[in-house]
């Protein structure tokens, strides 16, 4: 089961060319009420659609800053996405992720990819898990050929980085066992 | 001296700033570009805010002198004289004026106003007019957001200013805070660094008087965006000058001027106009 609900935030709302730190942190305001707002599990869809500059000070600020703070898993059950006619637009984003050592997923008209810093072989992992909708850590141990442990370490890592859900599903002896999900809509 | 340029400002602001009575002859100058614009015009006010006001020979060349008033730098000193019989200046022969830069809060509207004079001289592709508005967004915001980061100055006097010519598009923005490395300063781990140390680690390593790892890197960003369009970028803190063409990149010792000075110059390609075949009125830098 991987229903979540969505809401959509556009950038574009503080105009086309955005814009300096101080205008990103007034921003952030409503971003955080979008998020806040949103039923868990929750996606907030953080639209580029409409916008033409997006500087690195304005993107830490509205977006980077407030990711930081869901990795911590302050807002419960809930992940962001960006959605940016190009890739190009998000690069200064990208930047500011990788400083915070941050991981965003985005998606562009024909494609998703990865801003900010993700090692290959999470990125695989990630790559899978999407290809799959949803899996345990066996399957994918499996299917990646490589230790299990070694991609129970990977997967948990990918939720810390709210790229995937991770979904407590029973016990295998004394630790919980887990689903892992794609937060992409199927 | 026949040029105030990057690569020749400083033999001024070394007569301004450190003679005690200066006397300043630039009478023989048929060439300024943007940023020796900027810090003529903040050196004599350092000077006159530390001490006596220098005694100038202005440049007697009518169209530099038509350039510097069309740029509006008689609002920005006392004393520029009028030329006799000069005809008004025409505001066609600046690209945009000198603009003072102050509240971060109106910092996205002078962004636009930069935009839409460059756009109104030349057919620009979206996509080169928006590197180039986020390239002035950083600048122009790091002058409201640290060069009096220490709080201890009454105005920092920022200002920028951009100009057209034959082959390229050239934006100072320019300063007289605390500099670079006073701001580094605020960071304990950074507080014993030199003006070349700490231009170093802002531009070189992305390094800001924030510890946090989101703040800073824009000026590494901008220099290696520059860098990539063959562009000339150069920054001046104190006694440092970090000056990057398209074949080298290095700091050199410069006489001390206080506050941040940068220069962007980039090819007219980058912006997909073709350079002119020949000069017009627009252009300055050829000799009369």
């Amino acid at each position: 089961m991987n229903k979540m609900n969505e809401q959509v935030f556009r950038v574009d709302q503080f105009g086309a060319r955005v814009g300096t730190r101080l205008e990103g942190k007034a921003a952030r305001e409503g971003l955080l009420e979008a998020l806040l707002s949103l039923p868990e599990p929750g996606r907030l869809v953080v639209s580029l659609d409409g916008v033409e500059v997006l500087s690195g000070s304005f993107a830490d600020e509205l977006i980077a800053l407030p990711y930081a703070r869901l990795t911590t898993g302050e807002f419960g059950d809930r992940y962001m996405i960006l959605r940016a006619p190009t890739l190009a637009l998000a690069e200064d984003l990208s930047h500011k992720l990788d400083r915070r050592r941050l991981a965003m997923l985005c998606f562009t008209k024909t494609s998703w990819s990865v801003l900010g810093l993700l090692p290959p072989p999470m990125q695989e992992t990630l790559d899978l898990v999407i290809e799959r909708k949803e899996a345990t850590a066996g399957d994918l141990a499996e299917a990646l050929q490589i230790r299990h442990n070694t991609c129970l370490h990977r997967v948990g890592r990918l939720a810390e980085l709210r790229l995937i859900r991770r979904q407590e599903v029973g016990l295998g002896g004394p630790y919980p066992t887990y689903r892992f999900f794609s937060i992409i809509k199927s | 001296m026949a040029e105030i340029t990057v690569q020749t400002i400083d033999q001024i602001l070394d007569v301004l700033v450190s003679q005690d009575t200066p006397h300043l002859d630039i009478g023989a100058v048929d060439f300024i570009d943007p940023y020796g614009l900027l810090l003529l015009a903040l050196a004599i006010r350092h000077r006159s805010l530390n001490g006596s006001a220098p005694r100038i020979r202005w440049p007697r060349s009518r169209r530099v002198r038509s350039w510097m008033d069309a740029m509006g730098f008689a609002d920005q000193i006392d004393g520029f004289p009028e030329m006799p019989g000069n005809p008004p200046p025409s505001r066609s022969t600046a690209l945009q004026p000198i603009t003072a830069i102050a509240q971060e809060e109106k910092v996205s509207q002078l962004v636009n106003g930069f935009d839409h004079r460059l756009s109104e001289r030349y057919p620009l592709t979206k996509q080169s007019r928006n590197a180039l508005v986020k390239v002035m967004l950083e600048l122009f915001q790091n002058i409201p957001q640290h060069s009096n980061a220490t709080g201890e100055l009454s105005d920092p006097h920022g200002l920028a200013a951009m100009q057209d010519y034959t082959d390229s598009v050239f934006l100072a923005v320019a300063d007289m805070g605390i500099g670079l490395r006073r701001s580094l300063a605020l960071r304990e781990e950074f507080a014993q660094l030199n003006d070349k140390s700490a231009l170093n680690k802002i531009v070189f390593d992305g390094m800001s008087r924030f510890a946090d790892p989101g703040r800073g890197g824009e000026l590494r960003r901008i220099a290696r965006l520059v860098r990539k369009w063959d562009g000339i970028f150069a920054v001046r803190s104190g006694e440092a000058l970090l000056y990057m063409d398209t074949e080298h990149g290095d700091v050199y010792d410069a006489p001390f001027f206080p506050g941040l000075q940068i220069a962007v110059r980039l090819s007219r390609h980058v912006f997909g106009i073709e350079p002119s075949p020949v000069d017009n009125e627009s252009f300055i830098g050829f000799n009369e």
